[in-house]
């Protein structure tokens, strides 16, 4: 009765067996669920040094602790692996409705380790998990498989499935696992993972009760953020094109104006993330010709057209994921803007957007509508795919390949018909595909080129489409991360917005007025809010979260309430930063004991102003990202040099029945 | 069956989180109806009447009480 199950189920491939597992409540207490259990499972059960894509990597789907409690905005699965893209951590998650699925199913998290001999789909209803064939299947994208699947497995409910498109099959190192046609679980290579276990599909049938401490109060908390959320509105006319206007009076003025979080709220209801499509251009927040060029590249004449009005006349419904008020997706109507080849689509993220926009000065929203589905059939990460192409893009302008390397495609700058090829022959493993279908890291390796200025990414993952050199906080968590490159986990923006110094007592309060140049130099206020952010992003993806709550700010979002409504354990927010605190440094030891050098993880220097850029709202900006790194490892209580977490913390924070004592402190 | 009750959905209340549809054993409840607001949202509706058992687990999920066995 305490929102989570109690055991986990365990399915090895190689012999086709189940265990159910048993998980005792200090584990939840010490580490929540969602991620947390997933690192917990993984950093117990995975033999070190196990290969990524071989049969000891166990790959995990793992719902959120308060999912199916009643409270809102906290239908987000995980999906937890060792990462074949970082040979770290790997971690992705997504909403849709998995996360319900899987503890309908009576588990908390679904784990696979072993590999089949030929392709399998795991079914759970409630009669229990059975492997089937899924040999049809293999090589359907992944909206054509959850279609297949609804008429080969007979069902009263819903199905509720996770399949991997082709490009997982052809274990590309940027795929991800999608889940109610196309919404995809991204980041990590963790579509490659599944791949090498021939898993296509997880599918779920279950209707098992999820029960809580205190369903009334939780109910209080989601009527009184339903209140705020509804009321949350901008006027129905405000057209999109007055966005860039916004954009532009953010950055006008060096202070802080922190803003009630139910603004992003209201933008997310009228367009979702698609309002960061112009706004974010001359804020120079959204990446332009792989992060060296400015919006004088790519002016208002060329990114006018990603309006998101534009985007919504496609739009003919919002698309909530499970226990979602805010309704940020869409479903478009794509029938005559891709010819006739697709009927509908997911609405394309503001990710997908600059990925394939502003990145590659691509400025035909059309043919984003196009990849954009592309990609989610395909299984395939925008946000990687896009830095991807950015980067053979710039190998061919400085002649570094040629057509004879490409097979004849011309790579110049927004050529679109040719990105959409690339974007085919990369999720088919064909053509010059084979070079970036596992990501610029890769790509740069296989191609030979001395290229280290100029491929972007950390630690092998590619940044998501925020710029560090706006929000230099952001940048820590790039670098920092121990799944590194992602937007997610925080930036000085989102602290502003989540007002986490409302409840908890050590984070910085941050004030009207302050200077936003502070946020460049490694200082104590830096320190503690990239620690904040840290520790506060476990705690969600622990819970099953969503960024877009978070952002709304916890004085509406109560999750530290709510999670002690579910569990009954009425801990205080401090408490609960401890617990994140915790599940950041599991994820770092595990880092740690797999070989990886925290410091190797720092983002293309390009990203912290090295060299700085010559225009736009960007000019001249620049950060010291080791003092950077240095100030957050400090404050997380790792080695300032190294960022392996001290002994004195691990003992401190205690780690129940792991063997810390792997870590390597040499 | 005749005397069965179904769930009648409140859209003032409604917020069309899905947890009504995600919780129907039987998929009965699902997301469909966009003419409740200017957001084009997809709300609840009760797909098959006949297939309802009347359970009411629907009802007792809905945060909002937007939602009544009759």
């Amino acid at each position: 009765m305490k929102g989570y199950l109690g055991k986990i189920l365990f399915v090895n491939l190689t012999d086709s067996s189940c265990e159910e597992i048993k998980i005792p409540d200090e584990i939840y207490e010490n580490f929540l669920s969602g991620v947390g259990l997933g690192a917990y499972v993984l950093y117990k059960y995975m033999p070190k040094h196990s290969d990524p894509l071989g049969p000891d990597n166990i790959l995990g789907f793992v719902s959120g602790l308060l999912t199916g409690t009643g409270s809102f905005m906290t239908g987000r699965w995980l999906v937890v692996c060792k990462s074949p893209l970082t040979k770290g951590f790997g971690d992705a998650n997504c909403g849709g409705t998995l996360s319900p699925a899987i503890k309908q199913s009576g588990y908390d998290g679904i784990f696979f380790t072993g590999k089949s001999q030929k392709p399998v789909m795991l079914f759970i209803d409630n009669k229990g998990p059975q492997l089937l064939d899924a040999s049809e299947i293999w090589g359907s994208d992944t909206v054509n498989t959850e279609e297949k699947i609804n008429t080969m497995v007979p069902h009263k409910k819903r199905l509720t499935i996770a399949t991997i498109g082709v490009s997982g099959e052809n274990q590309s190192l940027i795929s991800g696992i999608s889940n109610d046609s196309g919404r995809m679980a991204a980041r990590s290579g963790v579509g490659a993972v599944m791949g090498s276990k021939n898993l296509k599909a997880l599918v779920l049938c279950g209707s098992k009760a999820i029960k809580s401490q205190n369903p009334e109060a939780t109910k209080i908390l989601s009527q009184d953020y339903a209140k705020k959320v509804k009321a949350a509105n901008l006027p129905s006319i405000t057209p999109g094109s007055i966005l860039p206007l916004i954009g532009k009076s953010m950055v006008v003025s060096n202070k802080t104006i922190p803003v009630d979080g139910l603004v992003s709220t209201a933008l997310m209801k009228k367009w979702g993330t698609g309002f960061g499509n112009t706004m974010n251009m001359p804020m120079g927040d959204a990446p332009v010709k792989n992060w060296k060029g400015t919006i004088k590249d790519f002016p208002f004449s060329s990114y006018r057209q990603m309006n998101p009005d534009y985007v919504q006349k496609y739009e003919t419904q919002k698309y909530h994921c499970y226990s979602c008020i805010i309704g940020c997706g869409g479903v478009c109507d794509i029938n005559t803007l891709t010819k006739g080849r697709f009927e509908k689509n997911h609405k394309p993220e503001y990710e997908t957007v600059a990925a394939f926009g502003s990145l590659l000065l691509n400025k035909d929203l059309s043919t984003i509508f196009l990849i954009n589905e592309l990609l989610n059939r395909g299984g395939m990460d925008s946000i990687s795919a896009g830095n991807t192409i950015a980067f053979a893009m710039v190998c061919y302008e400085k002649g570094l390949i040629t057509k004879d390397t490409t097979g004849g495609l011309d790579l110049s700058w927004g050529n679109s018909e040719i990105i959409i090829t690339l974007v085919e022959q990369m999720i088919a493993g064909k053509g010059f595909g084979t070079i970036l279908q596992h990501g610029v890291k890769k790509a740069s390796e296989l191609l030979g080129i001395e290229s280290s200025s100029f491929a972007i990414h950390a630690g092998g993952q590619e940044p998501g489409m925020h710029d560090p050199r706006l929000d230099p906080i952001l940048g820590i968590h790039y670098s920092c991360d121990p799944t590194p490159g992602r937007h997610t986990v925080g930036a000085g923006s989102y602290y502003t917005y989540m007002h986490l110094w409302d409840c908890v007592t050590w984070a910085p309060k941050v004030k009207f007025g302050e200077n936003k140049n502070d946020d460049y130099h490694a200082s104590e206020t830096v320190g503690l809010k990239s620690l904040a952010n840290a520790c506060f992003k476990q705690v969600l993806d622990g819970s099953g979260g969503c960024l877009f709550a978070m952002l709304s700010g916890i004085n509406h979002f109560k999750i530290f309430d709510y999670l002690n409504a579910a569990t009954g354990w009425n801990k205080t927010p401090d408490e609960y930063m401890h617990i994140g605190l915790r599940m950041q440094t599991l994820r770092q030891c595990f880092n740690i004991r797999e070989g990886i050098h925290p410091r190797d993880f720092k983002i293309n220097a390009r990203l912290s102003g090295t060299p700085p850029l010559k225009s736009g709202n960007l000019k001249n900006k620049s950060f010291d990202m080791d003092a950077m790194m240095s100030i957050h490892y400090q404050f997380m209580g790792w080695d300032i040099k190294t960022g392996i977490p001290t002994q004195n913390l691990i003992d401190n924070l205690g780690f129940c029945d792991l063997e810390m004592e792997d870590i390597n402190h040499g | 069956m005749a005397n069965t009750k179904k769930p009648i959905i409140d859209y003032t209340l409604c917020m069309a989180c899905g947890i009504c549809t995600g919780e129907c054993p039987l998929s009965c409840i699902i997301l469909r109806k966009t003419d409740i607001d200017h957001h084009q949202k997809a709300y609840p509706v009760l797909d098959d009447y006949y297939l309802c058992n009347g359970c009411s687990r629907c009802a007792k999920s809905c945060p909002l009480n937007a939602i009544c066995m009759s």
